[in-house]
């Protein structure tokens, strides 16, 4: 039974449909990750160097300019995290159910 | 009963420091329907935990409740974990005293959720782990990660339970105009029973039933004050310029 899994292991290790899915997981993980972590770090340094651009009203109202930037990092924070969890349910999980079942060992396996 | 806990309160006593904690929040006059609506959703909370404990087997039944919590319940319950009394209260009042900076400090934390999931949480599940100190001992030693994820959990924790309890005791203080140190005493128990008996399955719940409330509250609240302003974000900014002169920024 363990060498049977370890087969089924190693025949998915050699796939190369694996190879490229790890690296395009890998790829939007970090991708998304550095689009947040530089949003927030830009406006921290925004918030650090030109506070009177963020206090500055916008036309002739009260609302300063910071109200909507602030809003839009929350907002962008949301938004890729939807963008991260519909593509992982979409395509990733899809392809590894795909590569697992084609190396399935032909005896019904208890995982 | 009120002797006992009079009683409690005096086996805890108060250190100095605690006058600072203890703020300004006067003795209200009695209000019955905040009082019902506690007294509901506690009793609600503390049935929902009975029930589960009945249904509470094994350890799994009690860590992860069996598995039987979908994603959207799940996401629900940890919205519940965000979206504490604390968060909210806590949020709504920094941005009343310091404006701008309350924001800032709001965003903060929101940030780096993503981050973790974008890099950690798939990991994690591929690992079929619960935690991070569950992966780290599966790479490495067992004993010392296990005990520096106890001891960081627990100092972490400390810290964190003190606020909420310093929040929850002032709310019931509040209430029912008991004093703050047996409110807090009130607290602590009703926390330990919850978790003790329930498990996951019950916390869980308490928590789904808790982002439901607050998501509903807080919505109705911000709608009702737009609808005060006439629906202008404009209107609503000025009235607050109005009211608090200061520059926050």
């Amino acid at each position: 039974m363990k060498g049977r899994e370890e087969a089924w292991v190693a025949a998915v290790v050699a796939d190369p449909r694996y190879h490229a899915l790890v690296v395009a997981r890998a790829r939007l993980g970090w991708l998304l990750s550095i689009i947040i972590f530089t949003a927030f770090a830009g406006y921290l340094l925004l918030i650090a160097f030109d506070k009177a651009l963020l206090g500055a009203p916008i036309g002739t109202g009260v609302t300063s300019i910071g109200i909507p930037v602030g809003l839009g990092l929350i907002l962008l924070a949301i938004a890729l995290t939807g963008v991260y969890v519909a593509h992982a349910n979409r395509h990733h999980d899809a392809r590894m159910a795909a590569i697992l079942s084609d190396h399935a060992p032909a005896q019904e396996y208890d995982a | 009963m009120k002797g006992f806990v009079a009683a409690l309160a005096l086996l805890f006593p108060v250190p100095a420091f605690a006058a600072a904690l203890e703020g300004e929040a006067q003795r209200q006059p009695l209000n019955l329907v905040a009082i019902l609506m506690f007294v509901a959703f506690v009793g609600l909370t503390l049935w929902i935990t009975k029930a589960a404990a009945a249904r509470t087997r094994t350890a799994s039944d009690f860590y992860t409740a069996g598995g039987g919590i979908s994603g959207f319940q799940n996401g629900l319950a940890m919205a519940g974990d965000y979206m504490s009394a604390a968060s909210f209260l806590g949020i709504s009042a920094q941005i009343f005293n310091d404006g701008y900076d309350g924001l800032i400090y709001s965003t903060g934390f929101l940030v780096g959720w993503p981050i973790l999931l974008f890099l950690m949480a798939e990991r994690l599940r591929n690992l079929g782990r619960y935690t991070f100190a569950d992966v780290a001992s599966y790479r490495f030693a067992q004993p010392p990660v296990r005990s520096f994820a106890a001891v960081s959990t627990l100092l972490v924790v400390s810290f964190y339970l003190i606020a909420q309890m310093v929040g929850a005791g002032q709310l019931i203080k509040l209430l029912f105009g008991l004093p703050y140190a047996v409110a807090v005493v009130i607290v602590g128990a009703l926390m330990m029973l919850y978790v003790l008996f329930g498990g996951m399955r019950a916390t869980t719940w308490v928590q789904i039933i808790k982002a439901v409330l607050l998501l509903g509250g807080a919505s109705f609240m911000a709608l009702m004050v737009l609808a005060q302003m006439g629906f202008s974000l404009e209107a609503l900014f000025a009235r607050a310029v109005e009211v608090k002169t200061e520059a926050a920024l």
